[in-house]
């Protein structure tokens, strides 16, 4: 199997990470927080190693300001749901996710207003547009860091900048670009960071989490045991237990952490530059393809290891069949769970094929791959004559 | 400021026990005093102590003052501190 579909899970994970939930599983397996017995205070150090791991990587100086959570998906609700109120205006860009859009139209059943800043068919969000749209009432910028449809970055240092400079706080969807791109909480103005654990951390699924700034009033989603203050029935103020209630997944949080330190081991450079070679490799191998229509910017620098694309005479969904039953290529076609992105790059009616590589793939993966678009073409072309 | 509790006290030594706002607090400065080589158990909150957080630290009495700055210098989110006295009988 040749596995092409980083941008939904990294697979496979560095043996660290295998090793940690193993270890998590078998020697660790108490309640973190919860009593003060050997196997629980080893349980409670695996988070809390996790948590200075994740403030390492983000620069982040508290690292109980790190709340563990499902996934990006549920960092973001909490992030949007637990900060707007009524009358309060978001905005956000053309490029998002639905772990942002749906819990932000949601949203506006309850009195929040929202701006959806087209951005351009590469999928770019213009600065001068995005300041335009600033009211007196907006109260949080929710940008995507980069696209999970068409790898686009955006300028999170600028926009940061932007939003600081009038007061508003930033906050960060970085699902596709921790691990891979540098985050910095600090030098971007991010008030509020959502990340994933599953994707270029290495995790597991089911790992995520948001950095809460402290200038963020935030409401926590779910009240319930945290192992602190248990006598009264008020939520504890302080982080993270606040968000955090009910036993965690350690075992997961354990692989992540093994996961991050691995990033850290390997350095973001040297991860960035070997996906932006095999990115490379797969944009110039479809050059000498007819009838390829690839979506996103014409530049390594601006994009991540995503490659979206359409090939003439193929329905995305049947040629990512064809690459998984008959090439043992593993990649994912549709929309990707964003319909405001693909509307923004005008393939919300086809969808596109998405290749994403990972720092795991070789260039001879992708010679393979390559080869096995030819030939389909080939195959299509002799057929029609 | 210190509180004063000469009921538990399985030694005749006096040792100090730093109480934490979560137990996120209490590990972290179980890390920090590793960190710095200085002797720390991680013990469970004595009952005489209301705290917010299950876990507490315990150190020598003579070393209080030198967890406590460190404690504080990284940011750890320490509670209370109490000194345990042995009944002198």
């Amino acid at each position: 199997m040749i596995y092409l579909d980083n941008a939904a899970t990294s697979w496979p994970k560095p043996e660290g990470v295998y090793q940690a939930v193993d270890d998590c599983l078998r020697h660790r397996g108490g309640n973190p927080g919860r009593g003060g017995h050997r196997l629980s205070l080893q349980a409670g150090r695996i988070i809390l190693e996790t948590r200075e791991l994740l403030a390492q990587l983000f620069n982040i100086t508290d690292s109980a300001r790190i709340i563990f959570t499902g996934n990006v998906t549920e960092a973001l609700n909490l992030a949007l749901k637990g900060f707007l109120r009524a009358g309060d205006h978001l905005i956000l860009t053309s490029m998002e996710h639905n772990a942002v859009v749906r819990p932000a139209y949601r949203l506006q059943d309850t009195g929040v207003e929202q701006t959806i800043i087209p951005c351009s068919r590469e999928g770019r969000l213009d600065l001068a547009t995005l300041a335009k749209n600033l009211r007196a009432n907006t109260r949080l910028i929710c940008v995507n860091h980069a696209s999970n449809v068409t790898g686009t970055i955006q300028p999170i240092e600028a926009i940061g900048e932007l939003a600081a400079s009038k007061g508003i706080p930033l906050l960060v969807d970085c699902a596709q670009t921790a691990g891979i791109l540098p985050i910095d909480v600090v030098k971007n103005k991010i008030s509020l960071l959502a990340f994933t654990g599953h994707k270029g951390l290495f995790g597991p699924q089911g790992t995520g989490g948001l950095y809460i700034g402290k200038e963020i009033d935030l409401q926590p989603l779910k009240e319930g045991g945290t192992g602190s203050k248990s006598e009264v029935f008020v939520q504890p103020e302080e982080l993270p237990d606040r968000f955090e209630s009910g036993t965690p997944n350690t075992p997961g949080i354990a692989g992540l952490g093994a996961g991050i330190k691995f990033v850290l081991q390997e350095g973001l450079e040297r991860i960035r530059k070997h996906e932006q070679a095999l990115t490379r490799q797969i944009i110039e191998g479809l050059r000498r393809l007819e009838g390829v229509t690839r979506y996103g910017p014409n530049d390594l620098e601006e994009q991540t290891a995503v490659v979206s694309l359409n090939l003439e005479g193929w329905e995305a969904g049947e040629l990512s069949y064809v690459l998984d039953q008959v090439f043992d290529i593993a990649v994912r076609s549709g929309l990707h769970c964003a319909p405001l992105a693909h509307a923004t790059i005008d393939t919300l009616e086809t969808g596109t094929l998405r290749i994403s590589p990972g720092y795991f793939n070789t260039p001879a993966e992708i010679e393979v791959l390559l080869e096995a678009l030819y030939s389909l073409v080939r195959e299509k072309t002799s057929g029609r004559r | 400021m210190a509180k004063r509790c000469d009921k538990m006290a399985p030694e005749h030594n006096v040792y100090t026990v730093f109480t934490f706002v979560s137990t996120h607090q209490a590990l972290k400065a179980e890390k920090v005093l590793k960190e710095e080589a200085l002797k720390a158990s991680i013990i469970p909150v004595p009952r005489e102590i209301s705290s917010l957080c299950g876990l507490a630290i315990r150190v020598d009495a003579q070393q209080r003052g030198q967890v406590e700055q460190t404690l504080r210098g990284k940011g750890v989110g320490i509670e209370a501190v109490f000194d345990f006295v042995p009944r002198t009988k």
